[in-house]
């Protein structure tokens, strides 16, 4: 009976042990640098056209789901979408397909073990894509997130949404 | 002897739980030929439809699929074409593959969703407009013909901007016409 009982106290402890070798995520872990440039769900997108310069194809239209309009700035590699809050343009989305790094050190052409080893397991896999998201505010809001395409196992996109509200 | 018979139940019993087992969801409408665009089609009719659903149980899983499981993203698709055939698998394998999409997108997924569960459907290019406010706004939604009758699917209005979504899954001209317009 003793015995037994150290058995599963061992294995109790592993069990959390292992469980602390994932750290949680946290806003920080949602940032990106871009072309040298330091990105996070938070950022102004005044500052960030500044930062990526004019090379970029720009495009607009009334949102199907916002009051005002929906912008796209397509950089060689990186799209940025806006979506409207009263006058301001916040960004909703960050999607880069080359010269990016996540703050984990990930990047294009990473492995799919590389991703779950730097962010851990508690992502939700959806199509080609592997999301890991902050707890959303509340049930109105879409929360942060960082995520990941893949292509026959190897990044091939890194995102970042910010936390939004789905009108 | 003992044995004998314990085996042939054993036996028995593994028929009788084979032929109960679930059988999946077979869609009845022709794959598109697009190899990438078909897989991913049945493996969402698969997992979210049931062979032994009705009809509405299943129009409705797949309706709420494109509510739930996508998020909204900006476009920048030139529909002004009109969606061919190629513009509308292309969108809906995107959006399957990414989660994302804008109206376009989601209207063609549903579009082809349906059409892979046997249905005819087809994309409606046309604007609504939200409660004060005038503004028309660039909208597409899906037509199909469901039981004979003509109806309606807008998974985007309805996960937006309606008090039930559902009310705009297998929805008439007349709630339509509420807050949309169209050239019929």
């Amino acid at each position: 009976m003793k015995k037994f009982i150290v058995i599963v106290l061992i294995a109790a402890a592993l069990c959390a042990l292992c469980a602390c070798g994932e750290a949680s995520l946290s806003e920080k872990d949602l940032s990106l640098t871009v072309s040298g440039v330091s990105v996070d769900t938070g950022a102004d997108v005044a500052a960030l056209l500044d930062a990526f310069g004019d090379d970029y194809a720009y495009s607009e239209a009334i949102s199907c789901v916002y009051t005002g309009m929906d912008k796209t700035y397509e950089y060689p590699n990186c799209i940025l979408y806006t979506y409207p809050d009263g006058d301001t343009d916040r960004l909703m989305e960050l999607y880069c397909t080359a010269d990016v790094t996540t703050s984990r050190g990930i990047t294009i052409g990473s492995s799919r073990e590389d991703v779950e080893k730097a962010y851990g397991s508690t992502y939700t896999e959806a199509g080609v894509t592997l999301t890991y998201a902050l707890a959303a505010p509340d049930d109105l809001t879409l929360p942060a997130s960082i995520y990941f395409e893949l292509q026959n196992d190897t990044v091939c996109a890194i995102g970042i949404t910010s936390a939004h509200r789905a009108e | 002897m003992k044995r004998t018979i314990c085996l042939l139940l054993a036996l028995v019993l593994c028929v009788f739980c084979a032929a109960c087992a679930a059988k999946p969801y077979a869609p009845a409408g022709a794959a598109s030929g697009n190899a990438a665009l078909d897989e991913a089609v049945l493996a969402v009719l698969q997992e979210r439809c049931g062979a032994k659903a009705t009809e509405e149980e299943n129009l409705a899983a797949v309706y709420d699929f494109v509510c739930n499981d996508i998020t909204y993203r900006a476009g920048t698709t030139d529909t002004s074409g009109g969606f061919t055939d190629e513009l509308t698998e292309t969108l809906a394998l995107e959006i399957l593959q990414k989660r994302k999409g804008n109206c376009d997108a989601q209207a063609a997924l549903m579009a082809v969703l349906l059409r892979r569960m046997g249905y005819e459907a087809e994309i409606v290019q046309g604007t609504f407009v939200r409660a004060g406010d005038d503004t028309p706004v660039d909208h597409a939604w899906v037509y199909a013909v469901v039981g004979g009758s003509g109806c309606y699917f807008d998974p985007l209005y309805g996960s937006h901007f309606a008090e039930n979504p559902r009310d705009y899954c297998m929805a008439s001209a007349e709630l339509l016409r509420q807050t949309h317009q169209w050239d019929e």
